[in-house]
């Protein structure tokens, strides 16, 4: 099974949903026959064709579900489309636009304001309040199984002064406003109610988002258009069902390519043949860049502790080669400022030549490695010792274009006299062994959120890097630098977006002159889709969000699609 | 009564180790449910942040107690069928997960085991009977050439020509999606329908055994005197082939398929996660995927159990039927 049939269902935002979706990714979410005849619901009318014109199919769960769990921070497919959050978030540049909010302040850095919408009705007809918002945010204080976002780490209070819903941090975070946007907000009437909201299903579920729970089977969930929402003009599906699909890659190839869903999220080797052929009138992809895969380095030892070294290897790398050797080509090479482009073009640092991009140059590579303490001898790069720079690229084994990628990057390295070994593991052992920083140089990836702070934070602040040995849950390879703290904390505390971008400046400059990650190509976010019944789909012409089918993106595309 | 008191305390003592071979071994497996849940998050692109991790620990409701505590609860719960929650499916007890994929697998495992042993032993008298000949060479040759395909490749390219070409077949499941599994007339056709591909796939792929053991059993039992005493005699081919040879032939074989009986609740990883099939071999594959210990060590607690039971019931019968087997 090739990886990124992985990335179903999982958030890609510091989202709520964390275990729920995690699980409906890897076909997770099983079977059915839940005692014969048990789920009562009306699967004979949802069997019955609706008309194309008015219903949407989107690929769900690899594997039939047991429970109709509509709980939003932990539920199936879909939930983004019936809970409204306070704001959209566009995951390519990490702006907001408006939900339940209909505008958002930094007052200072350690005080966030949204304005709340005037008028909106729940789904049962009462109106929403902001104490609603308010008793979200304390139920995901007290239970912080339902904040996997985290943001309870920064917050200390929330409250609402007329329409204004005041967050007080704890620390400057006012990049924490896209986490707190995020999160879906759910009506106190109903879950105060509640026992236990983490383990709570919410089959009847009073909602403000513009869909509402139709019908549900262990194959087929059905959404249909809450009537009382805000945003119900703003849909055109009447209902919008999730099939199950396949959690065996080549069934899901068969699947998407016969025409079974209007949307899916597939990784296709050779997406041109294997589905756009089938059908080229109607079937389309994108698969727009949604982060960066980079080689990771164990800065802790040599010869990685040496930043010259590492921007040697930079230069030694032939990054369109190794795209093409994982990807074949449909993605981009990523600039070594960690940004991911053209998304985020306009953050991009003017002092640092090309964008950031790098040629491979091995006469670089080499001005380098001699900087750094390493020539080459008969052939071979060697350190003062006399000794062959050798080392081993860990890769998870099932992850088949990073093993593609890191092979070519063992033979470019090889060229210029090291001897790179690669090192394939079980993606769970990869995990232990990346976090514990038992590892010489390994594949990764990092970034895709389209915000700056989320991107350089985890992978540069010091906080993270904990002893060797000790989980790091991020910044594996431990890179430590004072200066670069300071900042990451002024890019926190940075209340305008011009202020933003400036404080990017800095840590872009450490990216591309310290090289504490070599940036490879970007990976893609793999959107196939029909437009056959529906149109108006994101795409390179029209980046309105990615093309995922969960979260604040497929509420984004929801938006967007009209019939054919 | 010596002999079957000797087996029921093998059997207890077997039955015990295998237990708790089950507990460790899965303990044993690199990474955690946790570990697992955010490499896949962090495969993202997404920064996984403590708190994060917290969040997934609080969820899947992870123990923490010492490894001696957790096997004192693993086998009380065995006692009580109480397996636990799973950590892939959010809110379902292990039980219940288990209960709902059984039936899918023993219907469709099951009966393709049957079929094939059925299929396959008559292939086998015929080919032994025309020994030699053409017919036999092909018997012998074709059903092994099958069985030489992998179970997916042949799953595969049925689903490729029959599904995907000709959309004879559904392509995925157990029933068409949408339908909620209950038991009228036309659910169950519906999942007769979905079960032919994969059923044609186990049969195919299994017949060669049952074919080969049949022929050779035949051919041996065709050496025996009192075959060539019932020829003497002038009885007809067919009366020969049948309750002369085929009787005493069939013997080996019917072992094998108690034992083949015994497996049918394991499942066939391969088979059933190629068709989307709802069954006990899809949901270890998910377990696997996920680190998730309750369901794993249950699945393989029943396929451990049904096997050993299988084999003490073939060892029993055996006793009964073959006296020099219980020795004293």
């Amino acid at each position: 099974m090739y990886h990124k049939t992985y990335k179903k269902g999982t958030g890609r935002q510091s989202r709520l949903a964390l275990v729920g979706k995690l699980g409906l990714m890897t076909g997770v979410v099983t079977l059915s026959l839940a005692a014969c005849g048990s789920t009562s619901s009306s699967a004979s009318t949802s069997t019955k064709a609706t008309p194309a014109s008015t219903q949407l199919t989107i690929e769900g769960n690899t594997a039939p579900a047991t429970v109709n769990n509509l709980n939003p921070y932990n539920g199936q497919f879909g939930v983004d489309l019936m809970y409204n959050s306070l704001m959209l978030v566009d995951p390519i540049n990490g702006t907001m636009s408006p939900e339940l909010a209909t505008s958002f302040k930094a007052v200072n850095s350690t005080t966030l304001e949204f304005t709340l919408r005037k008028g909106v009705k729940w789904s049962n007809g009462t109106p929403f309040t902001p104490a609603d918002v308010v008793f979200t945010f304390d139920m995901l204080k007290k239970y912080p199984a339902l904040d996997g976002g985290g943001v309870w780490n920064q917050l200390s209070s929330v409250t609402a002064s007329g329409d204004t819903i005041i967050f007080k941090l704890s620390v400057p975070d006012v990049p924490l406003n896209l986490s707190l946007a995020s999160v879906p907000i759910v009506s106190q009437a109903v879950w105060s109610k509640v026992a236990n909201p983490v383990t709570y299903t919410a089959t009847s579920p009073v909602v403000t988002g513009p869909y509402t729970f139709g019908s549900f089977a262990p194959t087929k969930t059905v959404f249909k258009k809450n009537p009382l929402s805000f945003e119900a003009s703003d849909v055109k599906p009447q209902t919008v069902a999730f099939l199950v699909g396949s959690a065996s890659q080549s069934t899901n190839e068969l699947l998407v390519a016969n025409d079974t869903y209007d949307f899916s999220f597939n990784y296709f080797p050779d997406v041109q043949r294997t589905f756009v052929a089938r059908n080229p009138k109607y079937n389309k992809y994108w698969f727009p860049a949604g982060g960066v895969v980079g080689l990771f380095m164990n800065l802790t030892s040599a010869p990685f502790n040496n930043p010259n070294f590492r921007r040697g290897i930079s230069y030694a790398i032939n990054r369109k080669t190794v795209e093409n050797k994982a990807l074949f080509g449909v993605e981009q090479v990523a600039p070594q400022t960690g940004l991911v482009l053209p998304g985020q073009l306009s953050w991009a640092d003017p002092a640092i030549p090309n964008d950031g991009m790098i040629t491979q140059n091995d006469q670089t590579a080499l001005k380098y490695f001699k900087l750094a303490g390493y020539s080459q001898k008969n052939g071979k790069l060697v350190n003062s010792a006399g000794q062959q720079v050798s080392f081993s690229i860990m890769v998870p084994n099932n992850y088949s274009d990073w093993v593609a990628a890191a092979q070519e990057i063992s033979s470019e390295l090889g060229k210029v006299g090291m001897n790179v070994t690669l090192n394939e593991p079980t993606a769970a052992v990869y995990t232990t062994n990346t976090q514990s920083g038992l590892f010489q140089a390994a594949m990764g990836s990092f970034g895709g959120s389209g915000n700056a702070y989320s991107t350089f934070n985890p992978l540069l602040n010091s906080s993270f890097a904990a002893p060797i040995k000790s989980i790091a849950v991020s910044n594996w390879g431990r890179f430590k630098s004072a200066a670069v703290d300071r900042e990451l904390a002024k890019l926190a505390a940075a209340t305008t977006n011009s202020a933003m971008i400036k404080a990017t400046y800095p840590l872009q400059e450490v990216m591309y002159t310290q090289a504490p990650v070599i940036d490879l190509y970007y990976g893609g976010m793999w959107g196939l889709y029909s437009t056959k019944h529906w149109v108006g789909w994101p795409s390179a012409k029209n980046p309105y969000t990615l093309p995922a089918t969960w979260d604040d993106d497929l509420l984004a595309i929801l938006m967007h699609v009209r019939p054919a | 009564m010596r002999y079957f008191l000797r087996k029921l305390a093998m059997f207890a003592l077997t039955l015990w180790a295998a237990v708790t071979l089950n507990f460790i071994i899965p303990r044993l497996m690199p990474g955690s449910p946790v570990q697992a849940a955010l490499s896949r998050l962090a495969g993202t692109g997404q920064t996984v942040t403590e708190a994060m991790k917290r969040a997934v620990e609080i969820q899947l409701g992870l123990p923490h107690t010492s490894l001696w505590a957790q096997y004192g609860d693993y086998l009380i719960g065995i006692m009580h069928l109480r397996f636990g929650m799973t950590y892939s499916i959010t809110d379902v007890s292990v039980t219940r997960a288990i209960l709902a994929a059984a039936p899918w697998t023993i219907v469709l495992v099951g009966t393709s085991t049957v079929i094939a042993f059925v299929i396959g032993t008559l292939l086998g008298v015929y080919a032994g009977w025309r020994r030699q000949t053409k017919v036999d060479s092909a018997v012998t040759i074709g059903s092994t050439f099958f069985s030489a395909f992998p179970p997916f490749f042949l799953g595969l390219l049925l689903l490729y020509f029959l599904g995907f070409k000709y959309h004879m077949f559904p392509l995925t499941g157990g029933y068409t999606p949408g339908a909620v599994p209950h038991l009228t007339l036309s659910f169950l056709g519906d999942a007769v329908y979905h079960s032919i591909l994969p059923a044609v796939t186990l049969v195919v792929t299994s017949l060669a055994g049952w074919v080969l053991g049949m022929r050779n059993n035949m051919i041996n039992t065709l050496g025996e005197d009192y075959v060539l005493f019932a020829e003497a005699n002038g009885l007809r081919d067919r009366t020969i082939a049948l309750l002369y040879v085929a009787r005493n032939a069939l013997l080996p074989n019917v072992t094998g398929f108690g034992l083949a009986l015994g497996a049918v609740i394991g499942g066939s990883v391969l088979v059933e996660s190629i068709f989307g099939y709802p069954g006990i071999g899809s949901l270890l594959l998910l377990a696997v995927n996920n680190r998730d210990y309750p369901l794993m060590q249950a699945i393989f607690l029943l396929i451990t159990v049904s096997m050993l039971v299988t084999i003490f019931v073939v060892d029993l019968l055996y006793g009964l039927l073959d006296p020099r087997v219980r020795g004293t």
